[in-house]
């Protein structure tokens, strides 16, 4: 900031044309002793405090081709910054605008999207359009220096899919952390941004604790379900919608257990329920097998499985469902297999969907027990709860009620303005000296 | 703030089109920034896997152990009922007697391998931790330094 000042206030003299001379000699000598991107990075300042060209914004997500929650979020961060600065999109394998605008929703056609692919990752035999950054040989080269250095041609680099093993080069720098996912290595760099953002108050208790490092703000991820009609067509039905993961981690499998329970123990009170379990998953999921074969061991009417579905489908599922079970993190040690926020749980509030989930991860700051949803820490928590919803029509009445009108909290409006407010005073301070 | 004239602006253009030029060729992170951004491998990137690797290559005589019982069991097939339930009774027995071994040594092994973890995370945050503060002291070290010249100049000035 010093050197920034002292070149400025040579600019700012009474005859700046003499003084160019003594810049140019000052940036050399920035550039001998603190390297040539300290020097560079006191001009791409200059020029944004001069007026001379809008602020130049990296957003930096290695799996922006795929459809997914943390790569809505990042746009929809890039959408909010697009009319007051250059935004570029950063991936690790080619994406259009066009499909961006197909899976959000959102007009990013001011935005420049660029490919950087990662070597290490090209050089392996099988050659995949992801990769795990939990791979990298720690013992070789820093495989994500290509990211670093084009960071570094920017004013602010937005890190967003909480690769840590980016070093950050440009004047401001935001680490956007879904969940820290890996111990610090020597590619550890996320103490050298200026910010940490995170997704949930949860995700920020991890960082803390696994990296010993303090979160600067929390953005919750903007959920976008509320129903185009006020006309409800309820019915007696418990709805879960999760991604039909590999490993198991969302717990269909156990939805179907204890609702085969719930029906021999509650016989009466379950009458005309039935369990809709809906979710992603990729071709040939042995744990979707596992999900399918256990349903059978239910009347059809009783459980159905959905898989794949349209938005169109998912929303019109949420506005005939009663109950939302949500059961990730249950019985599990690790936190990684909690819930890191919960956007599915939101969309169920915002369809008056009453939740019932597992006290866990950020459920817990979604939720008030009794409130707008239900908590559980166990199965048989979880039948009795449910039970209890089943049997009481007003409670549920109201119970969807107040889950709707605290779910507003996380619409996409509330998230930019969020967004707009932190880079306003970014923005405002890098323009500026 | 007052209006600069556009030759300045100009200039500004041109020095940073030249930096920039500068700054392309270097390759390393490194050296862009004057300083060491990581550490050397060491110790730390110690692979367990590896570990596991090294106590199989270690013990690759278990691999001729287990092809010797196979050859014994395959020779019960041709004795009578007695023999082959006195084998089994002697092979259970052993078994019982290396399984309760067996697990003292993997609970004991589990351990010090969890105590290993803990001490490497521990030992890896205490790292970066004095690596920040070496990194922060340099930086101040600068300042001091450039403070120091700055009032040199100005001294000799007045």
């Amino acid at each position: 900031m010093n050197d920034f000042k002292n070149i400025w206030n040579l600019i700012n003299s009474d005859h700046p044309e003499q003084s160019l001379n003594q810049i140019s000699s000052h940036l050399e000598k920035i550039t001998k002793n603190k390297g040539v991107q300290h020097s560079y990075n006191i001009l791409l300042k200059l020029e944004v405090v001069l007026g001379l060209r809008k602020p130049r914004v990296a957003l930096y997500d290695n799996a922006l081709h795929f459809i997914g929650g943390a790569q809505k979020y990042g746009c929809t961060i890039a959408n909010a910054l697009k009319d007051v600065c250059d935004v570029t999109l950063i991936s690790h394998r080619k994406i259009s605008l066009e499909q961006l605008k197909d899976w959000y929703g959102m007009d990013l056609s001011p935005c420049q999207i660029k490919v950087i692919e990662i070597p290490f990752f090209e050089e392996r035999t099988e050659r995949t359009d992801t990769f795990d950054a939990g791979e990298a040989d720690l013992k070789g080269e820093n495989p994500f220096h290509a990211v670093s250095k084009e960071s570094g041609e920017h004013d602010i680099f937005i890190n967003n899919c909480m690769l840590e093993m980016v070093y950050p080069l440009s004047n401001v720098s935001e680490f956007v952390c879904h969940f820290p996912e890996r111990e610090r290595s020597r590619f550890f760099h996320v103490d050298q941004y200026t910010h940490i953002i995170c997704n949930s108050q949860y995700t920020g208790e991890w960082i803390k604790r696994k990296w010993d490092l303090e979160p600067d703000e929390v953005f919750y991820p903007p959920v976008e379900m509320m129903p185009s009609t006020d006309e409800v067509n309820k019915e007696k039905m418990v709805l879960s919608v999760s991604r039909f993961e590999l490993s198991g981690k969302k717990q269909q499998l156990e939805m179907v257990r204890i609702f085969e329970k719930m029906l021999k123990k509650y016989p009466q009170q379950t009458k005309g329920w039935h369990l809709v379990i809906a979710g992603g998953s990729v071709d040939d999921n042995p744990y979707l097998e596992r999900v399918r074969m256990a349903s059978k061991a239910l009347p059809a009417k009783k459980i159905e499985l959905k898989v794949n579905l349209s938005l169109e489908e998912i929303k019109e599922l949420y506005q005939r469902a009663r109950i939302f079970w949500h059961l990730a993190g249950l019985e599990q040690i690790d936190p990684e297999r909690a819930e890191h926020f919960g956007m599915t749980t939101v969309e169920a509030m915002q369809n008056k969907c009453v939740p019932v989930v597992y006290r866990g991860g950020g459920q817990k700051e979604i939720i008030k027990d009794q409130k707008s949803g239900l908590f559980f820490d166990t199965k048989e928590e979880l039948m009795d709860r449910t039970h209890e919803l089943m049997g009481s029509p007003s409670r549920l009445e109201t119970l969807a009620q107040t889950a709707f009108e605290e779910s507003k909290s996380y619409t996409k409006q509330h998230f930019q303005h969020k967004v707009t407010t932190h880079f306003d005073q970014i923005l405002k301070e890098y323009g500026s000296v | 703030m007052k209006k600069i004239p556009k030759e300045i602006s100009d200039q500004v253009k041109e020095l940073k089109r030249k930096t920039q030029e500068q700054r392309q060729q270097i390759r390393r992170i490194s050296e862009l920034v004057k300083k060491e951004i990581e550490r050397e491998p060491g110790i730390w990137e110690y692979d367990f896997d590896e570990l596991e690797q090294e106590i199989w290559n270690k013990h690759s005589r278990i691999q001729d152990k287990i092809k010797d019982l196979s050859e014994q069991i395959s020779e019960c097939s041709g004795k009578s009922p007695r023999d082959i339930y006195r084998f089994y009774k002697q092979l259970r027995g052993n078994f019982i007697r290396q399984n309760v071994i067996n697990q003292e040594i993997i609970s004991f092994y589990l351990a010090v391998i969890l105590t290993l973890q803990k001490i490497k995370d521990r030992l890896n945050s205490l790292e970066f931790r004095v690596d920040q503060i070496n990194r922060e002291k340099e930086e101040l070290m600068i300042e001091i330094q450039e403070l120091k010249l700055q009032l040199m100049k100005q001294e000799k000035e007045q």
